[in-house]
């Protein structure tokens, strides 16, 4: 068998998440310059998870960040990150950490109050990206996004193309999508087909309780752990247990 | 127009031929000299056609150049300064505004070192700004410099989208004063 060397995981450089024992699970982080997924039914962690990718990369790796709220207000996720000890403004005066919350002119003026589709945000990320020379980007989430359209070819075609560009700017993203009830991995069911990785979190009843759980269902040129793992949100953030879930 | 005859004299003259000054004058119950005064600013203003009066040289005769409500765009056209820098920090307020909670501080600042030259005070430059040079075209420029600003830091559509929404806000009252109504 060739093993390209560029595809081999070991050769693929990483972005180190800084999340509590997720990058053991990766060879130490997502590949550079990847489209990851996560996906999670609501109080799973999604934001809290993304919050702390975001902002670590800004604060601990030096790699300028952009933060796309679609559904979040900007308050929310500052709230969100406040709780955490995560003082996210001398970050956004510097320009390491651009805290962007579209959701606000979708939530908008008469006839101008249509929601944000994937080439509008392709086209300000464009812009933004360029002005801090951003490293990461965070869409919370895609689901507001897909508002826009009317079926799901149309946004499998645009979500398509809109994660193609995030390639190609060489950007390393993580997009949040929810999961349904249903027992559903992902809202839309396209999702994790046209990212590079899929993480999923999910809640699980254990004797009455919620249980938080993370798995890695799928990542590109990585050797990543599959099993399931326990979550704990502590004070200092998301983390993820080194055993797994019987 | 802001004194209290001039609308006087143009109603009065809406309907008349040509109309001396003294004619205005003893219609109005006011001096002639006064009448004559705001006839010839609103000759110079574009109002009214104006000819010297056959019979009675120097003297001259006025009438009104097109319909009252043509002469209300025109009045649209010539922009008063003060009421153009008041536009215009509506406008700005309303954009800065919605360009920091849409992208933060960081980009709003850009902004405003984009459109003014990077200075704090930045109401202060824009009256500078309207301080010289015609209103029309300074309000005119500055609205597009914010749509191409806005659009190099948050990219063409979400800028459409800020500009079209403040430009409603920062006119709301003053829609004579946009350059043309938004689309």
């Amino acid at each position: 068998m060739i093993v390209r060397p560029e595809l081999e995981s070991s050769h693929v450089p990483r972005t180190a998440t800084g999340i509590e024992g997720l990058d053991r699970l990766i060879q130490g982080g997502v590949p550079r310059g990847s489209v990851n997924l996560l996906a999670g039914p609501a109080g799973s962690g999604k934001t809290l998870l993304a919050t702390q990718f975001a902002f670590y990369g800004a604060s601990r790796f030096d790699e300028a960040v952009v933060y796309l709220a679609l559904e979040e207000t900007r308050e929310s996720v500052e709230r969100v990150m406040a709780g955490f000890g995560m003082d996210v403004a001398p970050l956004e005066k510097s320009g390491k950490f651009v805290l962007v919350d579209l959701g606000a002119i979708r939530a908008g003026h008469g006839a101008d109050a249509s929601p944000v589709g994937f080439r509008e945000i392709e086209d300000f990320l464009r812009s933004c990206i360029a002005s801090i020379q951003a490293r990461r980007v965070v869409i919370d989430s895609v689901c507001g996004v897909s508002l826009r359209y009317r079926n799901l070819w149309d946004l499998r075609e645009e979500m398509f193309a809109f994660t193609r560009f995030l390639r190609d700017v060489g950007v390393t993203s993580l997009i949040l999508t929810e999961s349904p009830e249903s027992g559903r991995l992902t809202r839309f069911g396209i999702e994790q087909f046209l990212s590079d990785s899929f993480i999923h979190l999910a809640l699980e009843d254990v004797k009455g309780e919620l249980r938080r759980t993370l798995t890695v269902r799928k990542m590109r040129f990585t050797k990543h752990d599959t099993g399931k793992h326990p979550v704990h949100i502590t004070r200092d953030g998301f983390v993820v247990s080194e055993e797994r879930v019987a | 127009m802001a004194s209290e005859h001039g609308l006087a004299i143009l109603r009065l003259l809406r309907g008349r031929g040509w109309t001396l000054a003294s004619h205005v004058a003893e219609s109005l119950r006011i001096h002639t000299t006064t009448a004559s005064k705001h006839l010839a600013a609103f000759h110079e203003a574009g109002f009214l056609d104006r000819q010297t009066h056959a019979a009675r040289r120097p003297t001259f005769a006025y009438r009104l150049r097109t319909p009252l409500i043509r002469i209300e765009f025109d009045l649209a056209g010539a922009a008063d300064p003060n009421q153009a820098a008041e536009a215009a920090e509506a406008f700005l307020d309303s954009l800065l505004a919605a360009v920091q909670r849409v992208g933060g501080p960081r980009i709003s600042e850009d902004l405003v070192r984009g459109l003014l030259g990077g200075t704090d005070d930045w109401r202060r430059a824009l009256r500078v700004r309207f301080g010289g040079t015609d209103a029309r075209t300074t309000l005119d420029a500055l609205i597009e410099d914010s749509r191409q600003t806005c659009a190099r830091l948050v990219g063409a559509t979400t800028a459409e989208r800020l500009v079209r929404h403040a430009l409603e806000d920062g006119f709301e009252g003053r829609r004579s004063l946009l350059p043309e109504a938004p689309a």
